[in-house]
């Protein structure tokens, strides 16, 4: 950063800006075209983490956190470090990550093992050789889902500038997590429902082919199902699909035998 | 959030007998209430549409927030596009109660979900649709269909046991119900009570 002549505030070097303005706009152009409905969450999760990396000078590594009831329900890394130093964050509880999503604000710290905000977390990380973090609340109109950790080796690496980078992109990020959320919620529900529906009617079709051999009602069919089950220890799913393939071979047979 | 005992209930009928156990329902249902709750103003409630052999089951779960108001928006997103495993014509719908609550979540989510080549194309149609489902006055929570469909389900057993082939069973089914103008369920009914009596083993 280099110091004004007029007013003395900082400017970047026009070359600088430019160049941090392509890796931000390249960075939210990934995010804008994730998609979500195809992608496993932790994977989308992985991938705005990347973008962050990219779009903040400097940074090491990444770090994304899903809150789930004001708890970290998931996270992300882009690098094993990350990994190991949000471990420490999360196992003593307290960290930038921590403060940035309690408090929904961003959080930078230049020097982390003398930093008197997190004084068991600091010297931890410091030993690991991280000094460096930016961590930015994820917020949308509901409040704060989650959090995003950039790290980085060096000392002070994180200025004002890159706290301003951070926040461009934590704002889409936000909305995209929160909609890979729903998604994903929605695939789970909608798939194992799916499935779920799938099984039942093979046993309901196996109840079918009891009643029709044995001229049993449709509750004592299922009740024998359900005992022959229990006795082979074996689903009653699979017990069914068995009388129905059974059912079916049968059904073949006599039918090549009839021609 | 937690569901109520009816709906924990039908859903662990539902999953009767499948390696899938209620319980992990009620746990997706809940998680996806819980995610919906926070991420959308007013929110009142979803309906859940899957298809077997090509007949309608409804899951609709219907939020404390919906009772005693109007449910005034909603948006519907294709199955399919949500979730890979699940066959054409099947939608998840979000309702609100609050006007407008579901427009920035529709246009983000019929942005991600769109292909990337077609998204530019203006004669695209639009992968979800808001305020196209809103739910009728008597609209309840629960599982819809489930019971009409195990009948068939059952139906179709039977029409297997006597050398149906299963490949076109559904079709037949629906080919005799239809000739006798009868609807596929009642036709169903119908045939299992006629089971009972002509059973193809002797009875113990």
């Amino acid at each position: 950063m280099a110091a004004d002549e007029k007013d003395g505030t900082t400017t970047l070097p026009l070359e600088q800006h430019d160049a941090e303005q392509d890796d931000l706009a390249s960075s939210l152009r990934g995010l804008s075209v994730l998609s979500t409905g195809a992608l496993p969450l932790q994977e989308l999760l992985t991938r705005v983490a990347h973008y962050a990396v990219q779009a903040i000078p400097r940074a090491d590594g990444a770090g994304l956190t899903l809150l789930e009831q004001r708890r970290a329900d998931m996270i992300v890394t882009t690098a094993d470090f990350v990994g190991e130093v949000d471990g420490v964050q999360y196992g003593i509880g307290e960290g930038p990550c921590i403060t940035a999503a309690r408090d929904g604000v961003t959080v930078v710290s230049g020097s982390l093992g003398g930093d008197p905000r997190w004084p068991r977390f600091g010297g931890r990380v410091a030993r690991m050789g991280v000094h460096s973090a930016l961590s930015l609340p994820l917020i949308t109109s509901d409040g704060v889902v989650g959090a995003m950790n950039v790290y980085a080796r060096a000392k002070h690496v994180f200025d004002d500038r890159a706290a301003e980078l951070g926040e461009l992109f934590a704002v889409p990020a936000a909305v995209a997590v929160q909609n890979a959320r729903v998604l994903a919620d929605a695939r789970r529900l909608a798939e194992r429902l799916q499935t779920t529906l799938d099984e039942r009617m093979v046993v309901e079709r196996a109840v079918g082919v009891v009643m029709s051999r044995s001229g049993v009602d449709d509750v004592e069919a299922l009740a024998r199902l359900t005992r022959l089950s229990q006795h082979e220890h074996v689903k009653l799913v699979q017990i069914a699909r068995t009388l129905v393939d059974e059912a079916v071979r049968r059904a073949r047979a006599t039918s090549t035998e009839e021609r | 959030m937690e569901l109520s005992t009816r709906m924990s209930d039908q859903l662990s009928l539902l999953a009767l007998g499948t390696v899938h156990d209620g319980s992990g329902l009620v746990g997706d249902l809940a998680a996806l209430t819980s995610t919906l709750t926070e991420a959308v103003s007013g929110y009142a409630g979803l309906r859940l549409t899957l298809l077997h052999a090509d007949r309608r089951v409804r899951l609709t779960a219907l939020s404390p927030v919906a009772e005693g108001r109007d449910i005034v928006t909603s948006l519907r997103m294709p199955l399919p596009t949500v979730a890979g495993t699940t066959g054409e014509g099947g939608d998840l719908v979000v309702w609100s109660a609050v006007p407008g609550a579901l427009v920035d979540l529709s246009a983000d989510v019929g942005h991600v979900l769109s292909d990337p080549a077609d998204r530019l194309v203006p004669s695209t149609p639009s992968l979800v649709e808001l305020d196209s489902d809103l739910p009728t006055r008597g609209t309840r929570s629960g599982v819809q269909g489930l019971d009409e469909l195990a009948t068939i389900s059952r139906a179709t057993g039977v029409l297997i046991a006597l050398g149906q082939d299963p490949r076109t069973v559904h079709d037949v089914l629906d080919a005799r119900a239809a000739a006798e103008g009868l609807t596929a369920e009642a036709w169903s009914e119908r045939l299992l009570r006629g089971a009972r009596a002509e059973s193809t083993e002797p009875r113990a």
